[in-house]
């Protein structure tokens, strides 16, 4: 059972609610229902209501309409099918779920890397995505920079906080004097 | 995500030092007093390109060209030795000369 809490919870916790989203669409729905139930039972609202069709009538207000509708359609469409995912990710252990921050998991890796291969943390930066994780390094000038330790000491402590991600190197151009 | 590490702390170069070292060695390499030279330090593709300016010493029986060939060899060997940096190029630039005198050792 707890699996299926962790679940939900994780998932709730690593992308972005939709409620209020969903809650407009909901009231203007009830709006529109209320609308057409009390047009179906009152003549003379009936009438006001073509009347006010008629106005619509002219283009500048119908494109001004549209132009409104099709833009707030546009919006609802896209919250409902991109996957608002949060830059945090979710982890379970036998007994813990875990949220952890891209940003870090960034920092880890790149301490881990300035650590490693003795450059001044301040010269090394990590930018994670979904899949992987970005490590750029500056280095000392003078000082070879061997890329091959760098995405060693990333992959060990990816490994050793067991967070799935491939590790992309890159070493800049330019080194710094110190 | 700290793995353990047998090394503690980190040994941090400033650039300011590491010119007060370059100085310090290319004064030597130039059998000079360091005060009498200046270096200026800067990065080509990740390495050091170091521009040496320095009096010419006089009086050793070595031509220009020799004498800065032999402060570039000294500077970069004890650049690595001692700062552990590697330098790619040493522009030395000679201002100015100095009369190497003999001295009586006491």
């Amino acid at each position: 059972m707890n699996e299926q809490v962790y679940r939900r919870v994780l998932r709730r916790e690593t992308h972005r609610p939709r409620t209020v989203a969903a809650i407009i669409v909901a009231v203007a729905l009830i709006a529109l229902a209320a609308a057409g139930a009390w047009l179906a039972v009152d003549r003379a609202a009936r009438r006001g209501a073509v009347a006010g069709i008629d106005a619509l009538s002219d283009p500048r207000i119908a494109t001004a309409v549209g132009i409104v509708a099709g833009v707030l359609a546009l919006v609802l469409i896209l919250y409902a099918l991109l996957p608002g995912r949060i830059r945090r990710r979710a982890l379970s252990r036998d007994r813990l779920a875990l949220l952890i921050d891209d940003r870090v998991v960034a920092n880890g890796v790149a301490d881990a890397v300035a650590r490693a291969c003795d450059v001044p943390r301040t010269r090394v930066s990590a930018l994670v995505e979904r899949r992987r994780v970005t490590v750029r390094v500056t280095p000392t000038s003078g000082v070879p920079t061997d890329e091959a330790m760098v995405r060693t000491a990333a992959e060990a402590a990816l490994a050793n906080a067991r967070i799935p991600l491939a590790v992309a190197v890159r070493v800049n151009e330019k080194g710094a004097i110190a | 995500m700290n793995a353990a590490d047998p090394r503690h702390g980190r040994t941090i170069v400033t650039a300011r030092a590491l010119n007060r070292v370059a100085l310090a060695l290319a004064a030597d390499a130039a059998d000079i007093e360091a005060r009498a030279a200046t270096v200026s330090l800067a990065d080509r593709a990740g390495a050091l390109a170091a521009t040496l300016t320095l009096p010419a010493s006089i009086g050793r029986g070595e031509t220009f060209a020799e004498q800065g060939e032999r402060i570039q060899n000294v500077f970069i060997a004890r650049m690595a030795d001692v700062a552990g940096r590697r330098v790619e190029s040493v522009d030395v630039r000679f201002a100015g000369t100095r009369t190497e005198k003999r001295r009586r050792v006491r």
